[in-house]
Formats: C-alpha cells, structure tokens, sequence
C-alpha cells in the first residue's frame, strides 16, 4: 500500500494551491499597494516607537538623544504612578466591560423578542454609538456636576445626598464607568443582537415541545449559542476599552490626584506634557504587550469570525 | 411562538424604557443647558421649563475660531474618507477574489493593526511629523486617520461584496473583460450602496476623532473636537457655548449614523472609535 510516491491526498492538496496560485495571479496586485500602504502607516511606526522606547530621547532635556537599551522599561516597573496606572486601567477596563456586556445582553433580549410598541426603541438604543467621545465626556461631565446636573437633585429627591463626583477618587471612577458603560453598551447589544437573529427556530420549538419554559429556553438555548460572540466582542473591547481616553480627558484629567489615570493617559502626559517621548514609548508598548498577552488564546477564535462575518465565499 | 411569562414581558419592556430614557435623558440635558441663560443653567432645583434663548448659538457661530474648526473637520474627514476608499477599493477587490490562506491572514492582519489603541501610534507620528514640519497640516491628519478608516472600508465592504454573485464577474472575464475594468465596470456600480455608507461610516469616525487632532495640530488644523476642548480651558465657565457647540457636533455624527445603520454592523465589528 504504501508507496514512496505522493499519496493521492497529496497531489490533491498540491493541485488546489497550483489552482488557487493560478486563480490568484492577477489578484494580487490590486492587494499589495494596499498592504504596503497599510504596513507603512502602521507597522513601521510601531517599529519607530520600538526604536525610540530604547532611547532616552526628551524634548526638554539638553541631553544629546542615545540608545539606552532596556532602561526604560527597568525604570517603568519602579515608577509608582506606572504601576498605579496599570491598576486603575485594569478597573476601567473591566468595570465598564462587565456592565457592558451584561446590559448589552438584556438590551439584545429586548430587541430580539419584537415587542409590540417598542420597535422605536431599536433606534434610539443605538444614538451613543456615533456620540464623540469627547462629547460625552463634556455630557458626563456637566451631568455629574453639582448645581449644573440634574444628577445630585434627582437624588436628593430619593433622600441621597450626592458626593461631589468628580472631585473624589472612589466616586470619579464611578462616573467614567458609568459614562463608558452608557457609551458602548449598543455595540455590545447590537452585535448580541446581530447574532440572536441568526439562531435556529426549531431550536427553540424543539426546546418548548420537550416542556422548557421561557427562561429556560434563554438559558439552554440561547446563553449556549450566544457564547462564540460573547467572546469575540469580548476581544474587541477589552482592547479598545481605553478608546475612552477622551471621557478621562475632559472628566476627570486622570484625577484626582491621578486616581482616574489609565496606562495610555499616563503615557500620554509623559510624551507630551513631560515630553519624555522615550519614556512615554517603553509605557505604550508596555501595555499594548500586556494587552496581547491578555488575548493572543482568542487569536483562533477572531480568525473563526473572519470566515463567518468576512464571508469565506 | 414562544410562550413568554408576562413577568418576563413586563420586565423586557421596562428594561427596555428605562434604557431609552437612560439614553435621552443625559443628552436631553445638555440641549437644554444650550438654550439656557447661565441663571437658569445654575437654578436649584433645576428648571426643566424656562424661557429659551439662542444666545449660546450666535456666541458659537459668531466665533470665526469654531467657524475654521468647522471648516477643517469637514476638510479633514471627507478628504480622510476619499484617500482611504483610494486604498481600500482595490485592496478589497483583490481580497474578494483571492482564494486560500492569504485571504484569511490578510483580513486577520487588517484587523489586529485597526485594534492596536491609538496611542500606540501617536507618539511615532508625532516625532516624525514635527522632524518633517507636516504638524498641523490637513494631509497629516487625513494619513492618520486611514490608520482606522481603511480597515474599517474593507471590513465592511467585505461581507457586501460577497453577496455579489461571482457569475456576473465570470461573465465579464470570458468576454475578455481586465480585472480593473471588470472592477470599474462591473463590481463598482452593484456596490454603489455599500461604498457610500462605508464612506459614511468612516465619515462620522473622522468626524469624531479626538487624540490625534489633539496632538498633531496646533491652530491651523483645528477639528471640532479639539476647538470645543478649547472652549473648555479658555472660557471655563461658558457651559451654554460648551452645550451648544457640543449638540452641533453631534448633529451629523448622529443624523448620518442613522442613514447607515443597516450597513454598520460589520463596520462596527472591525472596531469601535478609537482613543
């Protein structure tokens, strides 16, 4: 049976790539310029930062620009307000994500069950999604001011005396999770959603014929299917979380007394308030390699998306 | 079809409405506060009936600063939309007829690079601009804003562009059809829809975006998000002209959102806004 030629899977698997090879010939050139494009705007200036994370190169220091190796990312794990950073950014991604998910989901339930009068509802559900950050930031921050928004009298009418919110660590961070779980929790919904419409009827008619109730059906049935997209939307934003950089920013600063600082605001402040863009380099790319750590096992599972969402035909 | 317990359905719908007014209600306010005189912006408790004054709006529009935000924000983000539709049509016709491995891993590459956060970039861009002088020019921001709106074109145009049957395209080519003219001819006209709101899309992203106008312009190049972050630091207290400027931004963001929002799903799955 087993020769020494090429089996016959081989040839198989050798015809398709000649095939796919030939197919593919004219193709690749509308392709590549793009990727070229794409990789000098990207992938070099990721390979820049590299180069000046080993630097000590500071728009203030009279100190001539030379390569110092690792010292950077050495100094990093002995700043303090670094590693507090990477605590509050860990919260600010978490909390917001939680909240997200968990709303996102009911949100999507509510959508998906198509009750009578609240169609309307589907539109106005996804108004934050095209919101500027920075304006809801401002919105936030007007809200959670004393006197100015409603937020303290309206709870005062239910015997709460508010805080002032942005002037306290604890109560700070609490405003901007609560401004970024208004901010994406559509996405969460929509694509929750997205996925619901796509699950099988007879699912759920089989389900119901073998006597599950409702709240059963949700929790054998859907919560099961609806896992695979939970995951994904899960990678997508824990690593775009920080996108509410521009909440922090008019909110809070990163205060007070940098408690609401995340890891890319502080690097922010050190590029270019303390213009040490060396340093700045080592924190960023720091986080941006604990971020990948967090989520290379779901690389597998993005590339399963790719074939369903970015249609494998 | 289902049997839903009527607990469950009261509880759907008032999940339902109390997030509708959790998301009227902030923005409610911040109307209301641009319409407001500053005695009735401070009033405890707060008046929810007063009599409206447009003050805050001519203060806005008569500030030749915000007029010019104006300006660049639209300059910036329909010349952002143009060049990365430039580099994203053809790299998505190539990408929708490939077949085999490099499909998969170019898409795969596309989009880690839209999910890397933007501060990684703005540091290289910032060093490198101010070398070459392009701070605070329109071009420089437009580049950068490719950094996420090209992925987010081709990632949306994707999936449309699959729907396309591939016997219409076949056709083309045994009539001798090129591949740029079976694109021009063929492909761009059935995907007229999809590009536009794909343009939109990335349009209101443009629109939008904060840190790098932040940090790569300085007073020429000035966006709407920046200009009223200004107002913030230069007027602290002008919360009425804060409101306005801020119900005006997101107007378009807003009202284009709607016209699109059937196509955004796949959009939005390349990546919200970045920060």
């Amino acid at each position: 049976m087993n020769t020494n030629g090429p089996t016959y899977h081989e040839i198989d698997k050798g015809l398709q790539k000649a095939m796919n090879r030939r197919a593919n010939a004219g193709y690749r050139r509308f392709l590549a310029p793009a990727m070229i494009i794409i990789a000098a705007l990207t992938v070099v200036p990721i390979l820049f930062t590299v180069g000046l994370s080993m630097t000590n190169i500071s728009y203030v220091s009279p100190r001539p620009t030379r390569f110092i190796g690792f010292d950077n990312f050495i100094q990093l794990f002995r700043d303090e307000r670094f590693l507090s950073s990477l605590w509050q950014s860990a919260i600010l991604i978490f909390g917001p994500v939680a909240f997200q998910l968990i709303f996102g989901f009911f949100l999507a339930l509510v959508m998906n069950e198509r009750l009578k009068g609240l169609g309307w509802l589907r539109v106005i559900f996804i108004v934050p999604m095209f919101f500027p950050p920075i304006v809801m930031g401002l919105m936030w921050k007007v809200l959670f001011t004393p006197q100015l928004g409603g937020i303290n009298y309206y709870l005062s009418l239910i015997g709460i005396t508010g805080p002032t919110w942005l002037s306290e660590p604890m109560t700070a961070m609490i405003a901007i999770i609560i401004a970024a779980t208004w901010g994406w929790t559509p996405f969460v919904a929509i694509m929750f959603f997205t996925s619901m419409q796509t699950f099988p009827r007879d699912l759920y008619e089989a389900a119901r014929i073998d006597g599950a109730t409702w709240t059963q059906q949700i929790k054998f049935v859907t919560l099961p299917l609806l896992k695979e997209t939970a995951l994904v939307v899960l990678v997508f934003r824990i690593m775009e979380a920080l996108a509410i950089f521009p909440i922090i920013f008019v909110m809070t600063s990163g205060g007070p007394a940098g408690s609401t600082e995340t890891v890319n605001y502080y690097s922010f402040v050190s590029g270019f308030t303390f213009l040490k863009v060396g340093y700045a380099s080592a924190m960023i790319l720091t986080f941006l390699a604990l971020l990948v750590m967090l989520l290379a096992p779901a690389t597998n599972l993005l590339l399963r998306s790719i074939e369903t969402e970015g249609g494998s035909k | 079809m289902r049997v839903r317990p009527r607990s469950v359905t009261f509880g759907l719908y008032a999940f339902g409405l109390v997030w509708a007014i959790v998301i009227i209600a902030p923005f409610l306010w911040l109307v209301l506060l641009s319409i407001k005189t500053r005695l009735d912006a401070f009033a405890n408790p707060p008046k929810l009936f007063f009599t409206p004054t447009f003050e805050a709006y001519f203060g806005v529009f008569g500030d030749s600063a915000f007029l010019h935000a104006i300006k660049n924000s639209i300059i910036v983000s329909v010349g952002a939309v143009l060049l990365s539709l430039l580099v994203a049509i053809p790299a998505t016709y190539g990408l929708r007829n490939l077949r085999g491995p490099i499909r998969k891993n170019s898409l795969l590459a596309i989009l880690l690079i839209r999910m890397v956060p933007g501060m990684v970039y703005l540091l290289p861009y910032f060093v490198v601009y101010n070398r070459l002088g392009v701070l605070d020019t329109h071009f420089g921001l437009m580049l950068v804003h490719m950094i996420f709106n090209v992925p987010l074109i081709i990632w949306m145009l994707t999936p449309i562009w699959s729907s396309i049957p591939r016997e219409l395209t076949e056709a083309a080519k045994i009539d001798g059809a090129t591949p740029w003219e079976t694109l021009i001819l063929v492909d761009l006209p059935l995907l007229k829809g999809g590009i536009l709101a794909s343009s939109i899309l990335a349009f209101i992203f443009s629109w939008n975006e904060f840190l790098f106008a932040l940090i790569l312009t300085r007073s020429e190049v000035v966006t709407l998000p920046v200009a009223i972050v200004n107002f913030l630091a230069f007027e602290g207290t002008e919360w009425g002209k804060i409101a306005a400027a801020s119900v005006f931004i997101v107007g378009p963001a807003v009202a284009f959102g709607f016209l699109v929002r059937r196509y955004m799903i796949s959009g939005l799955a390349s990546g919200s806004v970045k920060g």
